[in-house]
């Protein structure tokens, strides 16, 4: 497993290189000139030239290439054209904010997800079955940004429980609503999974013997058929957990909040070179290795797995 | 595919999601005709609430909501089809030729495929379409170009197990040209997951072509999208909710039907059915 996890590990270093090239080039394609942006209108060329050079976009490409490269090892992502602020800074800030949004919505839908997944499974083939899915498959259909909207206007427009956005330290109503939309769509999904494999698990060997010495189907569900099933299920929640933490730009772009999503989307939007490519670093980086935990969780909870792992290994 | 027909026919799920998409696809075909022009508007007439004159009432500039919506699903299924094909074709080529000639070739396509990868991919086409002028040909390709890479991963495992069979080995061993081999005998045999990886990522296309048109980085005004209407309406929300909500149901309900029809389309083609496919995972957040 150890083994397994460092040449996954190792294999990152290349792909992240990749990255790196992509956010780079990507940056410097984006219309706009920065040292203008900064000049201000009225503008003389020697400040434009001497802008130009502090920033160091004077060099050659592939020199500020090898020199963000070189930065990024040493753990440096720049400074920030537009608030001249240091963007590891930023992020640090900003990251917080955007785990504890993440983790609000994966509680939710975790929750609400289990639940009805097991509640449509135990319903099968009845009508409460049918119409469970189609909700969850409405909820997959259903754009986030319009979920916001329409949650927006209902409970904190109309009915006024909750406010429209915006993030105040400490005030736990702000967060009702960004994680309420971002968990109704995994939850969705989860519901989903979670019926489709608890249906596989109920055609084994053992669900049949704890049918057979007459335990409820509740139990047999309950204790046995479910903690199997769960394994495909706990994947899925960590790949969404995962790609929520690598910023939910939409969400956080409707309800204000003040994450890393929003950082990237403003940081594009105002053409601000180091700010996108550490972010868009930044966000790779979480999200891949969100995604390889992800992978090594799911060896971790079924021994079959690892044991393959270990004889391909071996062979 | 006589039988995968049948039993999409037999399939109640594959006939709403068929009903649904065709009432929406024929509506956008229409739309010239039984609606009036979605670019005129009447300042006296804004923000009007629905009526028996405007089923979806009118927007800020007094257009018909209507009009729009129906224009609307002309500009997003024609987009989601389209750069789908587009991340089928390029996936599917490049897949085959990884899976298939395995090496360094396979190596190239696959690294690249993984840094895509590393991407979330709503970053990714944000990144895109801010980069050039906005407009339908940088949507395509852009929403052709982040797809690619999934398709390609799918293709080649397709690819590789095929090479493995004897009829492909023996017309090796025959000295058949391997260009030959793949294109009678390898490609037709992967057609079974790029149709399901089509259909499901039809509606995931969608979903991140209005995400980008909510952004102000998809479809320019004046067209009529969803996603930049669903953003137009948002500064009315309390006075008038309708600018937002039938544009948002109608792009729910459109990607709905194709999500049904998907999900059908998988079903008939493998009875295991595998729930949890990457084309079903709806969009970014």
């Amino acid at each position: 497993m150890i083994g397994y996890a460092t040449r996954r590990l190792l294999l990152l270093a290349p792909v992240l290189l990749g990255v790196a090239a992509v956010a780079f080039v990507l940056s410097y394609l984006l219309p706009g000139d920065p040292a203008r942006a900064l000049a201000g209108e009225r503008y003389r060329e020697e400040d434009l030239a001497r802008i130009r050079h502090e920033l160091k976009l004077d060099r050659p490409l592939p020199v500020q290439f090898g020199s963000f490269v070189g930065r990024l090892v040493r753990g440096d992502l720049g400074t920030s054209f537009a608030t001249g602020r240091p963007v590891a800074q930023e992020l640090a800030e900003r990251f917080p904010r955007t785990l504890l949004l993440a983790t609000a919505s994966m509680g939710l839908a975790t929750f609400l997800g289990i639940a009805l997944g097991v509640a449509a499974l135990i319903a099968r083939g009845r009508f409460a079955d049918r119409l469970s899915m189609l909700l969850a498959l409405g909820g997959i259909s259903t754009p986030v940004f319009v979920s916001a909207i329409l949650l927006l206007w209902l409970f904190a427009l109309r009915l006024r429980w909750v406010p429209p956005s915006g993030y105040v330290d400490l005030d736990p109503r702000t967060l009702i609503l960004p994680a309420v939309t971002l968990g109704v769509r995994s939850a969705a999904v989860i519901a989903r999974m979670t019926r489709a494999s608890l249906l596989d698990v109920l055609g084994a060997d053992y669900v049949r013997t704890s049918r057979a010495k007459g335990l409820r189907e509740g139990a047999v569900v309950g204790r046995h058929a479910l903690r199997n099933a769960l394994v495909p299920v706990i994947t899925l929640i960590g790949l969404d957990f995962g790609s929520y933490l690598s910023g939910s730009v939409l969400t956080e772009s409707i309800f204000a909040w003040p994450g890393v999503g929003q950082y990237a989307l403003q940081a594009i939007l105002r053409r601000d070179f180091p700010a996108i490519q550490g972010t868009v670093l930044f966000l790779s980086v979480v999200f891949v290795l969100a995604n390889l935990a992800v992978d090594l969780a799911y060896g971790w909870l079924d021994p079959r797995i690892r044991h393959r792992l270990a004889a391909r290994r071996s062979a | 595919m006589n039988r995968v027909g049948r039993r999409l026919r037999a399939d109640p799920v594959a006939r709403i999601g068929t009903v649904v998409l065709l009432a929406l696809v024929l509506a956008a075909a229409l739309a010239g005709w039984i609606a009036p022009d979605p670019l005129a508007g009447s300042l006296d007439e804004r923000l009007a609430a629905p009526s028996w004159h405007h089923p979806f009432g009118t927007d800020h500039q007094g257009r018909d909501v209507l009009s729009r919506t129906l224009y609307g699903a002309r500009l997003s299924l024609g987009i989601g089809l389209t750069a789908r094909l587009v991340s089928v074709l390029v996936g599917g080529i490049l897949g085959l030729f990884a899976g298939f000639r395995g090496g360094l070739a396979d190596s190239v396509i696959m690294r690249t495929a993984d840094v895509f990868f590393a991407f979330p991919s709503l970053l990714l086409l944000i990144g895109i379409t801010a980069a050039f002028e906005p407009g339908i040909t940088l949507l395509l390709v852009a929403l052709g170009i982040v797809g690619w890479a999934e398709v390609a991963r799918l293709v080649r495992s397709e690819a590789m197990r095929v090479r493995e069979s004897e009829y492909v080995q023996a017309a090796l061993a025959l000295g058949v040209p391997w260009p030959r081999i793949l294109w009678r005998h390898v490609a037709p045999n992967c057609l079974n997951p790029l149709l399901v990886s089509f259909t499901m990522g039809v509606a995931t296309t969608i979903l991140a072509e209005s995400s980008l048109s909510f952004l102000g980085l998809g479809a320019q005004p004046p067209a009529a999208s969803w996603g930049a209407m669903v953003s137009a309406g948002k500064d009315y929300l309390t006075s008038a909710p309708w600018v937002s909500v039938f544009p948002g149901l109608m792009l729910a309900l459109s990607v709905l039907s194709l999500n049904l029809l998907g999900d059908a389309v998988r079903d008939a083609l493998d009875p295991r059915t595998v729930i949890g496919n990457p084309g079903e995972r709806g969009e970014d957040a």
